[in-house]
């Protein structure tokens, strides 16, 4: 049998929603009039990923805060063709990753064995993130934790934190 | 239970900033139905001693995923001479890479709270700063700016947080 990989910890998030755009950052800079939007009706990006040129953006937001970010959204002569409101999706973060590939390698191929749906992936200092389908976050929780190994007596942890801001 | 965290903060506060120079920030596109392939081929380049500096990947909800990778100079050779065997890469995708500096810095409950990735990118703004790459993930920002304007960056974006001594 082969030894499970040993991680530090597994969390979960909240319901969130993929927010794309497939006109990423330069003219016009649909990242930038993203986050300004976003920012000034207190919507928070749990997650996001960009890179200019030709390619996209992918954020996630509370699936709380869709309606009120879809309206501004349609609002804007600029980001309503170019902005969409997606999937239900959730993240799935692991620690530590080391600057290893073969974590992030690993668990890409047993989610991917599992048919679990993956949408996009980032490395943070010390953890990868990764974007999943919001109905299979759980198994794909308990598909990584056979064959990851979480310290013991240690959980996975879930959102269970709210952040006020004036 | 639910714990809850106010802010007020005139200026946002950050642990501090760290610039990493003169990297590569690599690019490959693979069609979604090839990800465990590209797991597989992760592991192999990991298994020769590539490392990262950062990597994302996006879904484009076309079929294909764009996965991005940043690296030392010494790692992108390796990238290359690997790359060019690996049957889902055309040979010279991870080639086109663009030079690049990255800032990346954290904060408390950055993943949590709205605006910071904002008050960042303004900061940046501020100068014509152009950002070829963003990456907002716990609460960690990385942001990715041309080779040589990783500086300027650094001291913009130390002008408008606050770094608690």
């Amino acid at each position: 049998m082969t030894e499970k990989i040993p991680i530090n910890g597994l969390k979960l998030s909240e319901p969130l929603v993929a927010v794309r755009s497939c006109s990423a950052s330069r003219e016009p800079d649909v990242m930038g009039l993203l986050c300004d939007l976003f920012a000034r009706h207190h919507i928070n990006m749990a997650y996001m990923t960009a890179a200019g040129g030709a390619d996209a953006l992918l954020c996630c937001i509370c699936a709380e805060d869709q309606d009120v970010a879809a309206a501004h959204v349609a609002a804007s002569a600029v980001l309503k063709s170019r902005v969409a409101f997606g999937e239900a999706v959730g993240l799935l973060t692991f620690y530590p990753h080391h600057a290893d590939l073969s974590l992030l390698g690993k668990a890409l191929q047993i989610l991917s064995n599992r048919h679990i749906g993956i949408l996009g992936w980032a490395s943070s200092i010390a953890a990868l993130t990764l974007v999943i389908d919001f109905e299979q976050l759980e198994a794909a929780a308990e598909s990584l934790l056979e064959q990851f190994q979480l310290p013991l007596n240690a959980a996975p942890l879930r959102a269970d934190f709210k952040v006020r801001q004036t | 239970m639910e714990t809850i965290a106010m802010y007020w903060e005139s200026k946002v506060r950050t642990y501090g900033f760290q610039l990493v120079q003169g990297l590569h920030l690599c690019r490959a596109g693979f069609p979604m139905d090839g990800i465990s392939a590209l797991g597989a081929f992760l592991q192999r380049m990991a298994g020769n001693d590539l490392a990262f500096r950062a990597v994302w990947a996006q879904a484009d909800g076309k079929g294909q995923i764009r996965i991005y990778l940043l690296c030392d100079s010494s790692q992108l050779s390796k990238l290359r001479v690997f790359g060019s065997d690996e049957p889902l890469l055309a040979s010279d995708r991870w080639a086109a890479s663009q030079l690049v500096d990255m800032i990346c810095f954290q904060g408390p409950h950055f993943g949590d709270r709205y605006g910071i990735v904002d008050y960042s990118l303004k900061a940046l703004a501020s100068a014509k700063m152009p950002v070829w790459g963003a990456v907002c993930s716990t609460a960690t920002i990385h942001l990715v700016v041309p080779a040589g304007r990783g500086d300027q960056a650094k001291q913009l974006l130390t002008d408008a947080f606050e770094i608690p001594k």
